[in-house]
């Protein structure tokens, strides 16, 4: 199958191309310049695979968490092609493709935190299903590091920007030994596309309208009725 | 740091600080202006970027979250960071000329866009007192220190 | 105005704020009905309502959420598929830029799919040629009037892209005077046309408030000083139903007869004969009374988009996008937007 796949949903900006077997990807930690740089990068990808435009199956995107314009961004890109080329949308969690850049042992859980500024983290944990994929050990959340809930795992690995700015925080509530811990991590495209044929052959793909945004962050400006009472 | 409190009881007041400010401006500034919604942010910028000889309409950047100005020594900007949902958010706006020493940069609700600001200079609190205003200007960087000096 | 026709379809589409617009235009000057084949608009004012004004992390959310069933319902107006598209256009600015991004990715992602030119419009150029849509339109120079709740501004037209502001708004617009005085009277967000309605009610002379900058040369506007006198003759009064419709007229009268008053110094000013009323203020039936009156006693005359049109939405956009395409201009694979766009700077076509 051919797959393009979009992440733009943190600093990092990257486009992967799912062509047969394998997997092509460009990427660039570029804030600000994500909307300048998919579709030149998607261009490359598909040049580079002899691949064209209209022999694509399924578009994926990072569907968030991160931040809402760049989440926004990826969701847009990707409604847009699937539209016109007919195919459907899937949209893949930016948490899951950020725990994939973690050491895949099943032995170790995967703690996936994403620094959400205003104090808080996007975070989930996993566990390789020893196939490439992943299982979830809870749900996607936003909160502070130090009212994080774990589940129980004997040996953790930490991923993401939440690492590198409440790294300290974070270490308090792990659950078991700290294996390997890395701040400068970021989803990729190439995760995104992994994660995207799988749920593609389960049937998981999603016609365009309905591939959208998972913001976490839902409360985001107080009603009149609000201020009034503040 | 240094620091000092300026009664405003009417709108003449407001524009009077506005002046002496603008006299004492000396280059580029980063100004945040902390206070309850209606304490007089808005009113307070519009008059010091009238008192730098802005000329064209001065909007509120509610909305847009940023207005920018050209000044003789450089450009203004005024920010409104009340319905800003994320402060990522600010990166899409290209912001980087804010960093610009010779940047006047005026910010309504700093808090919300903690991260992504350039430091500060001069802090200004804006309280409701009687029936006017009372504001308390607060130095933050050196540069902030002596322009409160040339205040007098 | 050289506006060529565009024979293919070109898809419209508008995020820069609360409405989301959606159209298609398959652009032919001469035709009947200017080739509009379908035209859907969703409008979020509901859903700021409770907040008392435009949310614009909320209003990104709403487009996201539905532009693609709005193409979908376009298409489906016009008995269109995607691969018929000869082109896209989306407003690129200024406005919102959370929202201008969500149609600017859409569209501009639409047309690389398809392998189609593809185009950001500049929002208020929309709002300058939407008269192009009616029957008869004005041929260039005209002076057009632009008022919304976003923007105040009298403009000169000689050509596509060839536009000078002749006036603007120092501070509030007029249609955010109309809310912001709605207000402070007590009603609910948007109460422009609510405070417009109430005026029709109200008695004439009972109440009488200047007309900014009008004793002085300029094309200027400003009416944040007009809320505080309202607020001043409202809080002195008794606040009965009946003095809010009087000072709901004499307010809307203040506004009507600045604006009338500028525009006339502004056709005198350039010599233009024709005058373009655009924006959501364009709607106002005392403004278009009283600049249908002062046309026929001076001898210029007026040209009304319908109300759809007047208001932000799909079509304009598709039009202006539709004319620069026609003259080969497009955008490269950026996406970019501009939040902050000087309409003077636009090119010329």
């Amino acid at each position: 199958m051919n797959l393009l796949a979009i992440e733009t949903s943190t600093e990092a900006c990257s486009v992967a191309l799912v062509h047969g077997e394998e997997i092509v990807a460009r990427g660039e930690l570029a804030p600000r310049r994500h909307a300048e740089l998919v579709l030149p990068m998607a261009d490359a990808l598909l040049a580079e695979a002899g691949v064209g435009r209209h022999a694509l199956d399924a578009i994926a995107v990072g569907r968030g968490p991160g931040a809402f314009t760049g989440v926004r961004l990826g969701v847009s890109l990707a409604q847009g092609m699937a539209l016109a080329l007919d195919v459907p949308v899937v949209p893949v969690s930016s948490l899951a493709a950020l725990a994939l850049e973690a050491p895949q042992e099943e032995d170790a859980a995967i703690l996936a935190a994403i620094d959400a500024r205003m104090g808080e983290i996007y975070a989930a944990s996993y566990r390789p299903d020893g196939a490439g994929g992943l299982l979830a050990l809870d749900r996607e959340r936003v909160t502070t590091a130090e009212a994080l809930e774990l589940p129980v795992a004997a040996h953790w690995q930490v991923v993401g920007t939440g690492w590198a700015t409440y790294g300290e925080a974070l270490r308090g509530r792990l659950t078991g030994a700290l294996r390997t811990a890395g701040g400068a991590h970021y989803p990729q495209a190439r995760h995104v596309a992994v994660l995207a044929v799988r749920e593609f052959r389960a049937g998981r793909a999603q016609a365009p309208e309905h591939a959208l945004p998972v913001y976490l962050r839902d409360k985001v400006a107080l009603t009149l009725a609000e201020q009034g009472k503040a | 740091m240094s620091a000092r409190q300026v009664e405003l009881p009417d709108e003449q007041a407001t524009g009077a600080l506005a002046q002496a400010l603008a006299a004492a401006l000396d280059g580029g500034l980063v100004i945040l202006l902390h206070g309850e919604l209606g304490a007089g942010k808005t009113s307070f910028a519009r008059a010091l970027l009238r008192a730098l000889g802005v000329g064209e309409r001065i909007k509120s950047p509610t909305y847009s979250l940023v207005e920018s100005y050209r000044l003789p020594g450089g450009t203004a900007w005024h920010l409104d960071l009340y319905r800003i949902a994320d402060p990522a958010e600010l990166e899409w706006l290209g912001l980087d000329a804010l960093a610009d020493p010779s940047a006047l940069v005026l910010v309504e609700w700093p808090e919300r866009g903690e991260g992504a600001l350039p430091p500060p200079d001069l802090r200004i609190r804006l309280d409701y007192a009687g029936g006017g205003r009372r504001a308390e200007l607060e130095a933050a960087s050196p540069r902030g220190a002596r322009l409160l000096e040339r205040l007098g | 105005m050289d506006t060529s026709d565009f024979s293919k379809p070109v898809l419209g589409i508008e995020t820069s704020c609360d409405e989301t617009g959606v159209a298609l235009l398959r652009w032919q000057p001469d035709a009947p009905g200017r080739g509009l084949l379908a035209h859907v608009l969703y409008s979020q004012i509901k859903l700021h309502a409770d907040y008392g004004g435009v949310v614009p992390e909320l209003a990104s959310r709403d487009h996201v959420r539905k532009l693609l069933p709005l193409v979908r319902e376009a298409l489906a107006q016009a008995g269109l598929a995607p691969a018929d598209l000869g082109g896209v256009a989306y407003t690129a600015g200024p406005g919102l830029v959370g929202a201008l991004l969500v149609g600017a990715a859409a569209g501009r992602a639409l047309a690389w799919a398809l392998g189609v030119p593809a185009i950001g419009v500049h929002h208020m150029e929309g709002h300058l040629l939407a008269p192009l849509l009616e029957d008869d339109p004005p041929a260039p120079p005209f002076v057009a009037l632009l008022v919304s709740g976003g923007h105040s501004m009298l403009v000169e037209v000689k050509g596509i892209g060839r536009y000078r502001i002749l006036g603007d708004t120092l501070d509030d617009a007029a249609g955010e005077a109309f809310d912001k005085t709605a207000k402070l009277m007590g009603l609910p967000y948007p109460g422009g046309p609510a405070l417009a309605k109430l005026a029709e009610q109200g008695r004439p002379g009972a109440f009488h408030f200047s007309r900014p900058m009008t004793d002085r040369p300029g094309l200027d506007f400003s009416f944040s000083g007009l809320k505080t006198q309202v607020l001043l003759a409202w809080q002195q009064s008794d606040q009965s139903g009946q003095t809010r419709a009087d000072v709901a007229r004499a307010f809307e009268e203040a506004i009507v007869d600045t604006l009338v008053i500028k525009c006339r110094r502004a056709l005198e000013a350039t010599g233009a004969r024709r005058l373009v009323i655009a924006g959501g203020v364009g709607a106002n039936r005392r403004l278009r009374a009283e600049l249908a009156a002062a046309g026929g006693r001076e001898g210029f005359r007026t040209y009304f988009p319908r109300l759809a049109f007047c208001t932000d939405n799909g079509a304009m956009i598709a039009l202006a996008g539709a004319i620069r395409l026609a003259h080969g201009q497009h955008q490269d694979e950026r996406i970019q937007v501009f939040p902050r766009w000087d309409l003077e700077s636009l090119p010329a076509a």
